[in-house]
């Protein structure tokens, strides 16, 4: 059942992934609401249910025409008569057809169920959006009143109500709609505290919209799905309680032909008669029968939780595998031999009930103690593989062509317990996000041993030492005390470390790991990186590494493979791939990723047009032909071949033209050093009022805790003491890593959060303002660009509402104007006026930035802060959101706040960087200023985190320890827990001065300007 | 955690004063005058202002509320106006009745429903699965009447396997408890399913399969223990119906209950023995919730070791 219905699922998300050009109708709310049903379709049961209950509903519209007598009709010449062509129930004790009956009652059953299930949704989604929207006192009364009504049986607290309101249908409904309330609000609530954080909603705040519009028009559409789900199960809920009630007396009185109250009276003749009880009992059981499996089936269709990927990596090694040819154990593992040989890969996975190829023809070899990259955006097929070599595949996917040789043994053959020793003990995996790797409910010390007394069947103590030893090696301080912790008592870079050494334990011959510094921050990646480098010398272990991220493949590996749509288009050592490229989709990348040393001030950064095709898909000829700038008539028909290249027979490409793009690339290459020559910089500090002052802002959350006594006040600095200003058309980068503060100051910025010090003066006014206090002309000119594309646009209304309501917020009144700004918008953003019609679920991750954009833009602000903006996207989307930036702020001069942790992206956008460091600014100055020295020892160690560590001549600089709790921020200089140029008791007492480095490039730090540009 | 479970003890407080007062209220709620409910039309005027001064009921409703409140924290619940004895006197006798009744029941729902729920879970896809899911459906969708009226006439009745009624022997459970349990044992089998399911499809399962762990340790040592947090939440929610949840069960049944003293208090207005029992019940839902809160933390390391 549950497989049904993911599966609908997925192929659900599936067709929103229809490429723009495919969809040129305009989607309807009733297409939308058709989806529904589709996938109630697929729900087999669900189905059922909605047969069951449409019969019943069916009869109780059309009761009495139905019914072969009036259900009042008494007959006490034929009292108690069992089941008869003429009588098919039989009759009751007056004589009454229990069939009629049972038809006429169901209209009595469909009134009070839908009645009081209506009475108990107004009143639970009130309390429910009203609770969860204003938090607080409110919501603490509100929600300790159904925690009042919850700690009363429900049947008892419908009989209490009816007992003292007297039986009648209305009180009925009343007692049932009182009763059933407490469970919706909590729903609703709960649902309303969830969406209330998202960013369409804060949107919707920026715009100046009232409580009531967000509650009603951007909140409570996003609680659609649980609140239907509740609704059903509150309709059984109600059909049970309501014949109950009517069972026991105290609901519907006779002689109303009601299912309850006939099995009541029925009861007294279960002997003779007992047709007159059964009959109207069978009604209700079905009937709550149906409706629950209508829930049920409409519970899997909004459900969320039940989505294609974690299907797609259902568990169930035994139905995995292929069919056995027997195992080829011939071979044996010897160091020359290589580790993995993947040969021809074909991966397929089950869409529509028809097998999918995803990994065409992938081949590739590692030794022991090298290490592969696997590069490539999202949708490639790098997870998939990696998983293929493990046969890990699920129910829904299987090795469909090819070999995966492990150590010489093909890991298709395999039966589940080979299986189960091949994993674990001959292959370790490390993965993207450790803390959703580890067992939260498991110390550390069972996670790690666990692996060596399975595999090596180790005593206790034996795998003690040596899962302390392992963690000594990962370089984990007090490895006695991490033992003992369980996984969310450690930081993210820990956790990799106790996967990495999960992983290595048991000195396996391959090792695969599939993006694992990708959740972490710059200066921890770093630091895990180099742990990686180190264990490759010290192991001997094979290494796939996959990895959407060029430079960490450059930092970690011998060979590199690039994938695209599923084929391997070019792979060989790494300095050849990424110095002499030679299919253009390495090319392409390779010049999407904003470099340290770029400004847009150098040129636009590459864009590859369009987006990865669809494994149902696929183009004819080379994959990549229809995003390709190179192509030609050949590639659009034929089919490219990995052929190696004649003067490196280890470089492969899968290219026609891979001689004729070596040879350009390196002509471009020449161009571009020669624009860095003469490095342009940020334009020169503008010498009148800046547009924006932040003076002395800061920010503190009270960690409180909800209950109603003795709140305690645990100060988090988010934001301390920081001055900034922003110029007319300039852009300004914060920058740091997460918990820095530069979300909390950005925020603030718009008024999305109201500074607890300090004040903001925007043109000249103080406008230290939430947005809903702001005026109107504040609110237009400062608006915001937020991180998640995901949830940036409101699910549930199209593109054009979405603008239309900013500009008609704004004071545009005509609609005809309105419309036509909406379409020069769209445009303004490089996308076609018919958007307006679609829906954010029929966009791309890019899509909907740029319709964030041209959100942001409709009001024609002055200042918009960017927040992560580009953060959320692959780097050929990131690419082309970049240069829209760049092109609308050049059209519009507006002044960006851009927010980032991504160095390149910063060097590449801004005029100005400030970074921050624990809630404070530690460097001001311009990119360029920033970038080269003099500079603060933590940007020093954030630049270095970045850099390859082969390419500059200095040493790295690496971070120890961890970061501080930002509720217990260190005194004094807040970076002197972690600095690596500490000059003493001052750095620890006194906070640091601001030093000027000239040109407005300022530093706050003790030491001398001498000194730092020595560093 | 110590801070945590302060916390929601102090949220349980004034959930707590808020059920008193919703009990004290019960009797302001009945259209006309309660006294005059109580004692019936007939009663002379001297006798309703003898009950009226005898309750306290012409004074102010804030002290009368304090007066009722400070007897009851003395464990006075008033005096049954039918029985004419003291309330807590007559739900003490009942008690064990109703708990010899609904802990065998909770007992058999647990067992079975977890177990269930288990099964179908490792079992998934294929026709144990859908047998099992399908049953919890038509378990919990039975009215209580309605099945309990069912096993008397098929077991009780045509069969003659079980007695109908009456409470000595412990045959006389059989019934009863079924009816009981089985609705509870479907939701519960239902529950601990979609929990499992739900936990079969974490990361860290996969991490456990990728060490090369056998699919039962994978299920019982790294799926089990944090898909049964959740479960056990709805248990200790399930806790107050062991005393008071059995009113059908017990009126069908003739069996002598707490469920069955409050449906003949009800009836007969006899608004002390219901306050009695409400306030009872309710307190025992505060209770359980509480209950509830310290075993999911205990449970849980994220809580415990926040």
């Amino acid at each position: 059942m549950l497989q049904e219905s993911s599966d609908s699922i997925q192929e659900t998300t599936h067709h929103t992934q229809v490429p723009p050009d495919a969809v040129t109708s305009r989607p309807s709310r009733l297409a939308r609401a058709g989806q529904g049903f589709v996938l109630l379709y697929r729900h087999p049961a669900g189905l059922a249910g909605l047969l069951m209950v449409g019969l019943y509903v069916f009869l109780a519209l059309t009761g009495e025409f139905v019914a072969p007598y009036a259900y009042t009709a008494q007959n006490l010449q034929a009292t108690l008569q069992p089941p008869s062509a003429a009588h098919w129930f039989g009759t009751d004790q007056f004589g009454r057809d229990v069939f009629s009956r049972v038809i006429v009652g169901s209209r009595d059953i469909m009134v009070l169920a839908g009645s009081a299930t209506a009475l108990g949704l107004l009143l639970g989604v009130t309390v429910g959006l009203v609770a969860g929207y204003y938090r607080g006192w409110i919501d603490n009364w509100l929600m300790r009143t159904m925690d009042v009504l919850l700690a009363f049986p429900t049947l008892l607290l419908a009989l209490l109500l009816l007992s003292t309101l007297g039986p009648s249908l209305i009180n009925v409904i009343l007692g049932i709609g009182i009763v059933t309330m407490p469970p919706i609000a909590r729903v609703v609530r709960s649902v309303v505290l969830a969406v209330r954080e998202l960013e369409f909603v804060d949107a919707a705040r920026l715009r100046g919209e009232t409580n009531w519009y967000i509650m009603v028009r951007e909140i409570l559409p996003n609680a659609r799905g649980p609140i239907v789900v509740e609704a059903a199960l509150n309709v059984s809920y109600a059909i049970l309680i309501g014949s109950a009630l009517s069972f026991l007396g105290m609901g519907v009185q006779p002689p109303a032909p009601d299912w309850g109250l006939q099995v009541s009276e029925g009861r007294n003749f279960i002997l003779t008669a007992p047709w007159v009880m059964v009959f109207p009992s069978l009604a209700i059981a079905s009937l709550v029968i149906g409706v629950n499996l209508l829930a049920d089936g409409m519970s899997a269709a909004f459900d969320p939780a039940s989505t294609s990927d974690r299907q797609l990596r259902s568990p169930d090694p035994a139905t995995g595998l292929l069919p056995g040819t027997p195992p080829a154990h011939a071979s044996l593992a010897s160091p020359e031999n290589p580790v993995l040989q993947i040969k021809d890969l074909q991966v397929a996975y089950r869409q529509y009930g028809r097998w999918v190829n995803v990994v065409h023809g992938v081949s590739l070899t590692i030794r022991p103690g090298e290490t592969f990259g696997l590069v490539g955006e999202s949708g490639c097929g790098k997870s998939t593989t990696a998983l293929a070599i493990m046969n890990y595949l699920g129910r829904n996917g299987r090795i469909s062509g090819g070999h995966v040789l492990v150590q010489g043994q093909d890991v298709g053959t395999l039966s589940a317990d080979e299986l189960r020793r091949l994993r674990g003990r001959r292959i370790g995996m490390v993965y993207q996000n450790p803390l959703a790797a580890l067992n939260p409910s498991l110390r550390i010390d069972v996670q790690i041993m666990e692996l060596v007394r399975l595999h090596e069947q180790a005593d206790e103590a034996v795998a003690r030492q040596r899962a302390l030893a392992m963690l000594e090696r990962v370089h984990m301080p007090d490895p006695e005390a991490i033992m003992r912790r369980y996984p969310h008592q450690l930081s993210g870079g820990m956790q990799q470390r106790v996967v990495i050494a999960m992983a290595l334990i048991t000195n396996p011959a391959l090792l695969i790991m599939d993006e694992p510094t990708t959740g972490l921050d710059a200066t921890t990646a770093a630091a895990v990186l180099d742990l990686i480098n180190e264990l490759k010398q010290t192991f001997d272990t094979a290494i796939l590494y996959i990895s959407h991220d060029l430079n960490v493949i450059a930092r970690v590996c011998d060979h590199v493979g690039v994938m695209y749509a599923g084929q391997l288009v070019e792979s060989g050592a790494i300095d050849t791939v990424f110095r002499r490229p030679r299919h253009p989709y390495t090319l392409d990348l390779l010049e999407c990723v904003p470099q340290l040393d770029r400004h847009y001030r150098h040129g636009r950064l590459r864009t590859i047009e369009g987006r990865v095709p669809l494994p149902t898909q696929l183009p004819p000829g080379c994959v990549y032909h229809p995003r390709c700038r190179f192509s030609h008539d050949r590639c659009r028909q034929e089919e490219p071949d990995l052929v190696a290249s004649i003067e490196l027979p280890s470089h492969a490409v899968r290219c026609f033209f891979a001689e004729q793009i070596a040879a350009r690339r390196s002509h471009e290459r020449l161009q571009t050093d020669q624009d860095v020559l003469h490095r342009v910089d940020g334009r020169p500090q503008e010498r009148h009022m800046p547009m924006l002052a932040i003076d002395t802002l800061a920010k503190y959350y009270g960690t409180q805790p909800t209950a109603f006594f003795g709140r305690q006040q645990r100060m988090v600095r988010a934001v301390n003491d920081v001055s900034l200003t922003v110029h007319e058309g300039e852009t300004v980068a914060l920058v740091g890593e997460s918990g820095c503060g530069k979300t909390t100051l950005g925020r603030c910025v718009v008024g999305l959060l109201t500074p607890s010090e300090g004040r903001i003066v925007f043109q000249g006014s103080d406008v230290t303002l939430p947005a809903s206090e702001r005026p109107d002309h504040v609110r237009r000119a400062v608006q915001m660009v937020f991180q998640q594309p995901d949830t940036t646009l409101n699910p549930h209304h199209a593109i054009g509402y979405i603008l239309d309501r900013t500009l008609q917020r704004f004071g545009l009144k005509n609609g005809a104007e309105r419309q036509a700004r909406v379409s020069e918008l769209l445009t303004s953003v490089r996308l076609d006026a018919s958007y307006a019609w679609r829906y954010p679920s029929q966009l791309s991750g890019g899509e909907k930035q740029r319709v964030a954009i041209a959100r942001a833009f409709a009001s024609a602000p002055d200042l918009i802060v960017c927040d992560e903006a580009v953060s959320a996207l692959d780097v050929s989307v990131q690419a082309a959101i970049l240069n829209l930036l760049v092109d609308l702020q050049r059209e519009r001069n507006c002044a960006y706040l851009f927010v980032s942790h991504d160095l390149g992206v910063v060097r590449y956008i801004a005029d100005r960087i400030g970074v921050m460091y624990l809630g404070r600014l530690v460097e001001i100055g311009t990119a360029a200023q920033v970038f080269a020295a003099p500079s603060h020892p933590y940007t020093a160690a954030l630049l270095s985190a970045v850099i390859a560590a082969d390419t500059s001549e200095q040493p790295p600089i690496r971070l120890t320890g961890s970061l501080p709790s930002p509720a217990n921020p260190p005194a004094g200089c807040p970076f002197h827990t972690r600095c690596l140029y500490k000059l003493g008791p001052i750095c620890e007492e006194v906070i640091p001065p601001w030093q000027d480095a000239g040109d407005g490039h300022t530093i706050a730090c003790h030491l001398p300007l001498d000194e730092l540009k020595s560093k | 955690m110590h801070i945590y479970l302060f916390q929601r003890l102090l949220l349980s407080i004034p959930v707590v004063l808020g059920v008193s007062l919703l009990v004290f209220a019960i009797l302001f709620l009945s259209p006309g005058d309660p006294v005059r409910t109580m004692v019936g039309l007939r009663a002379s005027e001297e006798r309703v202002q003898e009950i009226r001064a005898q309750l306290g009921l012409d004074r102010p409703l804030l002290v009368q509320y304090g007066r009722w409140l400070g007897r009851v924290v003395q464990g006075d619940l008033g005096i049954s106006i039918a029985a004419k004895r003291p309330v807590i006197h007559l739900i003490g006798e009942q008690i064990p009745f109703t708990l010899r009744l609904t802990l065998v029941a909770f007992a058999l729902s647990t067992l079975a429903g977890i177990g269930l729920g288990m099964l179908a879970a490792i079992k998934q896809h294929t026709w144990l699965d859908t047998l099992i899911t399908y049953l919890s459906v038509f378990w919990f969708s039975m009215p209580g009447f309605w099945l309990g009226l069912m096993l008397v006439l098929v077991f009780g009745l045509q069969l003659r396997w079980a007695p109908l009624s009456g409470y000595q022997s412990p045959g006389a459970l059989v019934l009863p408890v079924l009816t009981l349990a089985l609705p509870q044992m479907g939701s519960l089998a239902r529950l601990v399913r979609n929990e499992m399911l739900e936990v079969l499809h974490e990361d860290y399962i996969r991490t456990a399969r990728a060490k090369g762990q056998h699919p039962i340790w994978v299920f019982l040592h790294h799926a089990l223990p944090n898909a049964l947090i959740p479960v056990v939440v709805l248990l200790t929610l399930s806790l107050p119906w062991l005393l008071g949840g059995a009113v059908i069960v017990e009126t069908i049944f003739a069996w002598p209950g707490v469920g069955r003293l409050m449906y003949q208090a009800l009836m007969q207005k006899d608004f002390p023995v219901v306050q009695g029992i409400l306030l009872i019940i309710a307190i025992s839902t505060v209770l359980a919730n509480l209950l509830g809160d310290i075993l999911t933390a205990l449970l849980d390391p994220r809580i415990h070791r926040a």
